[in-house]
């Protein structure tokens, strides 16, 4: 390893040990974007891919604001294999999730990537959970752990926040039914303790809500915490917002603790938290931008435009500053009222889908 | 004989019949180029697509109405009034592209003027243009009056499957077959008739030539005409057709290409603002083919530059525009000449459209007669590169498509 890189590591990881939401911007951003930095020239001496597609865009001049940092698409993941380090070093490959026959994105992770990850997560869910081990209800099936062909984005989030978990159980069978009799003995044990109920937005909605409401079944778990993540694309399809979601949940389960999270498999570890505000919080390890769609020049606060996510995470992979297909707006830095520090925001939704024509090939259509 | 094979065509062969019959269509007389049954049909239609309630919303069809108009079609006739005897050659058999919608009325249009009856395998992208336009031929085919072109036209749908290709190929007097590479490789290894003759139309790209010293003299209504036209050549399916440009070329001064440049550039990014034709994820894929084409290139500059709407991609001497020219969505190279013959060092056989503006037509056949190079088979001032006509890539497709008859 060269002197850079392990500089590069211990900068990080010293990073990682301040608080997630209590650094102030005039703390943070020079050290933050000397890390970013950093990342990027290395990523463009280990990444001959990414080094072609950035150079003749944003040149090799370090950045002198954030806004300035270079970003590649997220959906390059998809067609591209972009990898920081010698594949020996690669100790596993993570896939976003995807049907069937949709290209998915695969992103290499070597051992110091995955355990900052790790860390980071850690910091952030501590902050939701408190320093403990809570009893954790997934409101998914164990097949997508069990099942190595569904080992994807879902798999491997449930696999991250196990770790904040203990007695976990799964909410569902195989078939997607709910185990009523297993989620009633799991709260009758934990009746008086605080516990954590994980799942991705729609498999909550679709396969927990839809079930409760159809066989007439409420829980009371008024000391659970819910937090959910995965996108909203089909819920904003079936024209349920964040409201309606978090109504419908405390009607059928008494849980008032609702907690969207923002993030991607692309920049796991350090996923963005929604706040009693309902806005979604950057931490100290990552921070946001957002672009003009037009033009992609960064937008004061209260503007929409399509969101760049900046992270210090990813090492074995160029995925330190993406542009996300989401559009959304920044609030504001440090001053939400909920007392969270850092970069506060809205994610308004996915862009509609492009129609894509294809080439000019008639043999293709 | 003929009825037989058809009929075992139609009921062996997953062929789906969207409008008319392939055995009738197969089984009908040549006729003259602009015979009046056939004109008289197509004014018919152009009266009719003008008439749609909703037309304002299908700037396609009305591209398609006006030139099916009368007084258009009549232009189109003196063309051909030489005294050489032109008659239809029998079957035509269009493979039509799908990233142009209503191309395939054109080149069945095309089909018809020149006295064929025609088959076409129509795309499986469905246009609300396209749909819209069947829809009124299928009136047409109810209209005893008009039944005798309505026999000519018979419009199919297959899954590609070559055994079905080859079934309608051995039938046809000619094929038309639209781009890519690739469809004209795999559909030409696909035996015919021996007498019947293949238009193909292989993969072009298009440039756009300016003069810089033209540009920075336009008044503010000027340069937004031009930018609005350029938007037309530019902008229409995504930058896809053949004839938008990929390449644009400044003629000027280091000094003068440099001002031109930069009003014309922000004037593009302002009417694409207004107008809100693109849309976010359009943005994003322009973005991200241009990304995954650099990732093959080793280029290490910084050559890019991003505008509103548009992506510049500014060359230097050495480089090769070619190796952006498949990129789409709003991306343009550019290059800089001292001297218009320069021109010739840009294009090649791989070039059709050339959209020029800041000269006078005749010094832009004094170039092309000069340059007398391996490509370019259009010259059209800006604005008109998408603008369909009979003579198109180079050939003459009534000529074409017809039998020249000498009588002496």
């Amino acid at each position: 390893m060269t002197i850079e890189r392990e500089q590069l590591e211990q900068d990080v990881t010293s990073f990682l040990r301040r608080d997630p939401f209590s650094v102030p911007s005039y703390e943070k951003n020079s050290d933050f974007l000397g890390i970013i930095n950093h990342l990027t020239r290395h990523h463009l001496l280990n990444c001959a891919s990414y080094k072609r597609v950035v150079e003749p865009i944003f040149g090799n001049l370090p950045a002198s604001a954030l806004s300035e940092t270079p970003f590649i698409p997220v959906q390059l993941f998809k067609t591209l294999n972009l990898s920081s380090v010698p594949p020996g070093d690669v100790i596993k490959t993570m896939t976003s999730s995807g049907t069937t026959g949709q290209v998915v994105s695969k992103i290499a992770l070597d051992k110091s990537t995955s355990s900052g990850q790790t860390r980071a997560l850690t910091q952030i869910m501590k902050s939701v959970l408190g320093p403990t081990r809570v009893p954790m209800l997934i409101i998914d099936t164990s097949e997508v752990i069990s099942d190595r062909n569904m080992f994807s984005a879902r798999g491997a989030g449930i696999r991250g926040f196990s770790m904040f978990g203990k007695d976990c159980e799964y909410a569902l069978d195989k078939n997607m039914n709910l185990r009523i009799g297993a989620i009633q003995d799991f709260l009758a044990r934990h009746h008086d303790e605080t516990v954590l109920l994980f799942g991705f937005t729609f498999m909550i909605w679709q396969h927990f809500c839809a079930e409760l409401n159809r066989m007439d079944t409420r829980f009371a778990i008024p000391q659970g915490v819910l937090l959910h993540g995965g996108g909203w694309k089909k819920l904003a399809s079936l024209n349920i917002g964040h409201k309606e979601f978090r109504n419908e949940v405390e009607r059928l389960t008494g849980v008032t603790n609702v907690i969207n999270y923002y993030g991607m498999v692309e920049q796991t570890g350090s996923i963005y938290i929604e706040c009693t505000e309902g806005y979604l919080h950057s931490s100290t390890y990552s921070d946001i931008v957002v672009r003009n769609i037009h033009n992609f020049q960064p937008l004061p606060v209260g503007e929409e435009g399509v969101i760049q996510v900046i992270s210090m995470l990813p090492l074995s992979y160029p995925g330190h500053s993406l542009l996300t297909e989401d559009l959304g707006v920044i609030v504001g830095h440090d001053d939400c009222v909920c007392g969270r520090i850092g970069t506060y925001f809205l994610v308004h939704g996915r862009m509609e889908d492009a129609e894509i024509r294809g080439c000019s090939d008639s043999y293709a259509s | 004989m003929a009825a037989a094979i058809h009929m075992h065509l139609e009921d062996s062969l997953p062929i789906a019949t969207v409008l008319g019959n392939l055995e009738i269509a197969s089984s009908q007389n040549v006729w003259k180029p602009f015979d009046a049954r056939v004109t008289d049909y197509l004014s018919q239609l152009s009266r009719r697509i003008f008439s749609l309630p909703d037309i304002h919303e299908l700037p396609g069809l009305v591209s398609l109405a006006y030139w099916i108009r009368p007084s258009a079609i009549h232009r189109l006739t003196q063309r051909y009034d030489d005294e050489n005897y032109l008659i239809g050659r029998g079957m035509a058999f269009h493979i039509p592209p799908s990233n142009v919608p209503l191309n395939f009325a054109y080149s069945l249009f095309c089909g018809l003027l020149s006295g064929n009856s025609n088959v076409v395998r129509l795309s499986s992208t469905e246009s609300i243009e396209a749909i819209t336009l069947v829809e009124l031929m299928r009136i047409f085919h109810r209209e005893e009056s008009l039944h005798e072109v309505s026999a000519r036209v018979c419009l199919i749908r297959y899954e590609h499957d070559d055994s079905i290709t080859r079934a309608l190929s051995i039938k046809s007097a000619a094929r038309v077959i639209w781009g890519g590479n690739e469809t004209v490789r795999r559909i030409r290894a696909i035996e015919t008739a021996p007498r019947s003759v293949d238009i193909v139309f292989a993969d072009r790209v298009s440039a756009a030539l300016l003069q810089s010293s033209h540009v920075e003299d336009l008044s503010n209504d000027g340069l937004l005409q031009l930018v609005d036209n350029f938007i037309a050549d530019g902008y229409t399916f995504d930058q896809n057709a053949c004839s938008s440009p990929r390449l644009v070329i400044w003629h000027g001064t280091i000094d003068s290409v440099a001002n031109a440049s930069s009003l014309f550039w922000q004037q593009l990014e302002q009417r694409l603002k207004l107008r809100e034709t693109i849309s976010a994820a359009h943005h994003m894929l322009r973005f991200i083919e241009l990304c995954e084409h650099l990732s093959q290139h080793d280029i290490s500059r910084q050559l890019v530059s991003v505008v509103g709407g548009a992506t510049r991609i500014k060359l230097v001497e050495g480089d090769d525009w070619r190796d952006f020219s498949k990129l789409r969505f709003g991306t343009f190279t550019e290059v800089t000449i001292s001297n218009v013959e320069e021109v010739r060092h840009l294009v090649s056989s791989e070039v059709q459209t050339l959209g020029y503006f800041g000269y006078k037509t005749d010094e832009m056949v004094q170039m092309v007669k000069r340059l007398s190079a391996d490509g370019i088979d259009r010259v059209v001032p800006i604005g008109q590169a998408l603008n369909f006509d009979t003579l198109w890539d180079g050939y003459d497709l009534i000529r074409m498509l017809t039998r020249t008859v000498v009588i002496i």
